[in-house]
């Protein structure tokens, strides 16, 4: 249980320091300043949160049956899309926050879960 | 002649520009249909590697998440590829500078957006090879170098169709007919 | 039937949310494939409760991955919807 909770901790902190990178690298290529950070670091946010609420679903998801275990998933992930497109929608309706900087945002959860493939292989 | 007078009539009286954008878009949207493939193919790499993780949690798990993960890296590649595409229709689209008439623009947009669609098909395929992969690799966790080769081998043969599907958007889009 | 000159920009809004509502349709993917991953989880639970933790950190992992792959969907859908570079576009041309 321990070792789980190391290992989450670690996918945060790889989705934090991709954060960094992202807004380092808008940094130099000059991308609108403020608005570029604020759309990443809400996508950031996003991000964690959904990946928080992913681990409780599961968790409770893989103590039902199998086919209630299907819908039950199925349903928090349609609550989990809504809320990313409800984000995305008020990020491209308010002109300080900058899409691209909330899309790179959401990624982040990809970039977490595949560098487990090099932390892992170790 | 009536019911093409129906059909194609107005796009005679319409700013050709404003034809080829509109049906642009229409395509993009097309293309991204293709997202469905690696969704459904990564669930299943996931699902076969928890159910590897729970037969054999010792010795099997770990090697059978990274070669799920390995797996659904490849079966990305036909969804970004879609994004490409529709990216490319949106912000840079070559349409716009063909010479043609506006018909065959407009089907080039289309048809460029329809033919990204075969992305669903490597998707699919390939989470399926992933997930099987880390199944065996879950199994016999000694062979894993060999089921990885085998895994990627097959991911790349299945692959082909998603690149013949990107080759004929960007034909259409970039060279006309 | 007479149908006077279409509005150019009518025409390009209208066919942007045809795109977009197409766009859409990528979310169903990740969606039928996490449902699949948790029967699959719930299923190897249910023969060995005590890996509970592994099983779910393995489905996790992969749930994060598929996840963000219906988002490519969402964001072209709203691109098309409330941030049209076509639109942009058009103008510049008039």
């Amino acid at each position: 249980m321990m070792m789980n909770r190391l290992l989450k901790d670690r996918i945060i902190i790889v989705m934090l320091a991709y954060a960094l990178l992202i807004l380092g690298v808008g940094t130099i290529l000059q991308i609108e300043a403020a608005g570029f950070g604020v759309g990443v670091a809400l996508g950031v946010t996003i991000s964690i949160l959904k990946f928080k609420v992913m681990e409780i679903t599961l968790n409770k998801a893989v103590l039902m049956p199998e086919g209630k275990a299907k819908i039950y998933s199925q349903r928090h992930y349609m609550v989990r899309y809504s809320l990313t497109g409800l984000v995305l929608v008020v990020c491209s309706l308010t002109p300080e926050i900058s899409l691209v900087g909330v899309f790179l945002g959401l990624l982040s959860m990809k970039v977490g879960a595949y560098c487990e493939l090099f932390f892992m292989g170790k | 002649m009536d019911i093409l007078d129906v059909l194609f009539g107005w796009m005679q009286s319409t700013d050709p520009a404003a034809l080829i954008l509109a049906f642009s878009a229409i395509g993009a949207g097309l293309a991204m249909i293709a997202g469905i493939g690696p969704g459904i193919g990564q669930g299943f790499a996931a699902g076969k590697a928890a159910e590897a993780m729970g037969k054999n949690p010792v010795h099997g798990g770990r090697p059978a998440t990274l070669v799920m993960l390995l797996g659904a890296a490849v079966a990305e590649t036909s969804g970004i590829f879609a994004l490409v595409v529709a990216i490319i229709m949106l912000f840079a689209n070559p349409l716009l500078s063909m010479n043609a008439s506006v018909i065959i623009i407009v089907g080039c947009a289309i048809g460029a957006g329809f033919a990204m669609i075969a992305g669903i098909g490597p998707g699919i395929g390939q989470g399926y090879a992933a997930g099987k992969a880390a199944e065996a690799v879950g199994k016999r966790p000694k062979l894993q170098s060999q089921v990885v080769r085998t895994m990627l081998l097959g991911q790349a043969v299945a692959q082909t169709t998603g690149i013949y599907a990107l080759i004929i958007a960007l034909l259409l889009l970039f060279v006309g007919l | 039937m007479e149908i006077n000159a279409i509005d150019g920009k009518a025409l390009i809004l209208a066919c942007s949310a045809i795109g977009a509502g197409l766009a859409m349709i990528s979310g169903i993917g990740p969606g039928i494939g996490q449902g699949y991953a948790a029967g699959k989880g719930a299923e190897g639970v249910g023969r060995q409760p005590e890996a509970q933790s592994d099983i779910v950190r393995t489905m996790l992992l992969g749930a994060a991955v598929a996840e963000t792959t219906g988002i490519y969907g969402l964001i072209v859908a709203i691109i098309l919807l409330f941030a049209n570079p076509l639109i942009s576009t058009y103008m510049g041309l008039m």
